[in-house]
C-alpha cells in the first residue's frame, strides 16, 4: 500500500509495479478534475498516481503484519475492482479501498481523525440579544422556571430573565441542534440552573441579554459601562478595586473603570462557572484562569467576560432570533490581560 | 430551512474548523471562494463535509469530490437539494 500526499490530505492505492498503481479515483488535483474515470478503481503508473509528489509505502506494525493478506492476494483484490463505482469521499474513499484490500476491512483513519475532531469541538457561543419590553407573555421551559420568572414582583428584571431564558433555548438549538422542551433542567441546592445536556450560563444588564452555551462548564457576565461610571466617581472606582481584586489580580488589571469591570466581570464569569454559595468577589481569584473578555460597542459599551475551558475559542452573536450575526473582531474589541489558555 | 439558515449553520462549522478566520467568516457571502477567501485546505473541506453530514442530516453522493464545490453557494445548493 503506498500514499501521495496531496496538501493536507493522502491519496492511497496498491502499488503493483511502476506501470501499475490501482487506486480509487484519480488524484484528487485539479489536472484530473474533467476525466471521467476521477472516481472509478483504475490502474494508472506511478507518475499519474503521484503527480510529481514522493510517494510513501506503508510501515505496518505488528498486528496489522498478521492481519494483512498475502502480497498476491492483496493485488488479486486490487485488479478484481478495476472499474468499480461508487467513490463516496467519506463512506468509500480511497482509504477505504487501499485497506479492504491489505486487510479486508474498509476503514479510513483520516475520514475518522476528522469526524472526531468534529465531534469533540470545542463549542462556546455567546448570545447578546436586546430585553423586549413589555416582558412577552409566552411561557419558558421548564415549567417551574416559567413560575419562578411569573412571580418575579419586578416588571424589568421579570422581562430580563424571560428574556434570558427564551435566548437560552433559542442558542441551545442553534448552536448544539438541541431540542429545549425535552432537555432535562435541575436546579441544584444552593438555587443554580444545570441542564443534563449541555453547559450554559446566563447573565444581563438592563437593557441586553446574554448566554453562553458549552460543551464544557462555562460561565458569563455582562456589565454595561456607564452604569459603572453613573453609580462610582474615579475614588470608589479605586476603592471598589482595592477592596475585592486579589494581589494576583492586581498586577493583571489597572486601577480603571476598564480595568477593574474586566476584572468584576471575570470574577463573576468564574463563580458562575465553577462557584457553589454566595458570591464572596474577594475569594474568587481570576489570575490565571481561562477566560476571555470583549468589549463590545454600540449604542450601550458592554464589557463581556467568559470563563470555560473553551473560552479561548469564544464567539460571539447579536441576535433578535430572527436574525444572528456573528460580531467581527472589529465590532467586539478584545481587552487587554486576556490570559486564553487552551 | 431557509438559504440563510443554512448558511448560518454553514458559518458555525467553518468557525469550528477554522476560528483564526472570523473576520472572513463573518463577512462570507454565497460568493466566498472556498479556498481562495477562506482558505480552505483539503482537511477543512474534509470536515465541512462531516459536519455537514453531521448537522443537516444528510449523505453526500456518490461521486461528489471536494473540487466540486468553488463557492459556499455551491455547498448552499447542494444542501438545499438535499434537504427533504
Amino acid at each position: 500500500m503506498i500514499r501521495v500526499r496531496l496538501g493536507s490530505v493522502y491519496h492511497y492505492g496498491i502499488f503493483v509495479s511502476e506501470d501499475e498503481v490501482i487506486a480509487f479515483g484519480l488524484p484528487p488535483v485539479p489536472e484530473y478534475q474533467d476525466r471521467p474515470d476521477r472516481f472509478t478503481v483504475c490502474a494508472v503508473d506511478i507518475d499519474v498516481f503521484s503527480c510529481g509528489r514522493i510517494p510513501e509505502a506503508a510501515v505496518f506494525d505488528l498486528g496489522e503484519r498478521r492481519k494483512k493478506f498475502s502480497a498476491r492476494r492483496i493485488v488479486a483484490n486490487a485488479r478484481a475492482r478495476l472499474g468499480e463505482g461508487g467513490y463516496n469521499l467519506l463512506h468509500n474513499n480511497c482509504e477505504h479501498f487501499a485497506n479492504e484490500c491489505v486487510f479486508g476491512e474498509k476503514r479510513s483513519a483520516q475520514t475518522d481523525d476528522v469526524r472526531r475532531r468534529w465531534l469533540a469541538r470545542p463549542i462556546c457561543h455567546i448570545y447578546l440579544m436586546e430585553i423586549p419590553r413589555p416582558c412577552p407573555d409566552t411561557a419558558v421551559y421548564p415549567p417551574r422556571r416559567d413560575a419562578e420568572i411569573r412571580n418575579c414582583g419586578h416588571d424589568g428584571l421579570r422581562a430580563a430573565k424571560h428574556a434570558a431564558w427564551q435566548l437560552l433555548a433559542f442558542a441551545g438549538r442553534k448552536s448544539l441542534g438541541l431540542d429545549t422542551d425535552r432537555l432535562t433542567f435541575r436546579k441544584t441546592r444552593s438555587g443554580r440552573w444545570t441542564c443534563d445536556e449541555m453547559f450554559f450560563s446566563l447573565s444581563h444588564t438592563d437593557s441586553v441579554a446574554a448566554v453562553a452555551v458549552s460543551n464544557a462548564p462555562v460561565g458569563v457576565d455582562l456589565e454595561e459601562t456607564d452604569r459603572l461610571s453613573r453609580r462610582f466617581t474615579g475614588d470608589s472606582v479605586q476603592e471598589l478595586y482595592d477592596r475585592f481584586l486579589t494581589d494576583g489580580e492586581k498586577q493583571l488589571y489597572q486601577p480603571t473603570d476598564e480595568g477593574f469591570l474586566t476584572c468584576w466581570t471575570r470574577k463573576e464569569a468564574l463563580y458562575k462557572r465553577t462557584g457553589k454559595g454566595a458570591f464572596h468577589p474577594q475569594r474568587v481569584d481570576t489570575a490565571g484562569a481561562e477566560a476571555r473578555t470583549f468589549r463590545i460597542k454600540g449604542d450601550r459599551a458592554l464589557i463581556l467576560s467568559v470563563s470555560g475551558e473553551h473560552a479561548g475559542s469564544a464567539h460571539v452573536f447579536a441576535t433578535d432570533r430572527e436574525r444572528t450575526t456573528l460580531l467581527a473582531p472589529e465590532e467586539i474589541k478584545l481587552l487587554g490581560g486576556d490570559v486564553c489558555l487552551h | 430551512m431557509t438559504r440563510s439558515e443554512i448558511i448560518e449553520g454553514l458559518r458555525d462549522i467553518l468557525l469550528a474548523a477554522d476560528d483564526r478566520n472570523v473576520e472572513a467568516l463573518a463577512r462570507c457571502t454565497e460568493q466566498s471562494r472556498l479556498m481562495a477567501d477562506l482558505g480552505f485546505s483539503s482537511v477543512s473541506m474534509l470536515y465541512m463535509v462531516i459536519a455537514i453530514e453531521e448537522r443537516f442530516h444528510i449523505r453526500f453522493d456518490d461521486n461528489v469530490g471536494a473540487a466540486d464545490f468553488a463557492t459556499l453557494g455551491d455547498v448552499v445548493d447542494y444542501i438545499e437539494k438535499k434537504l427533504p
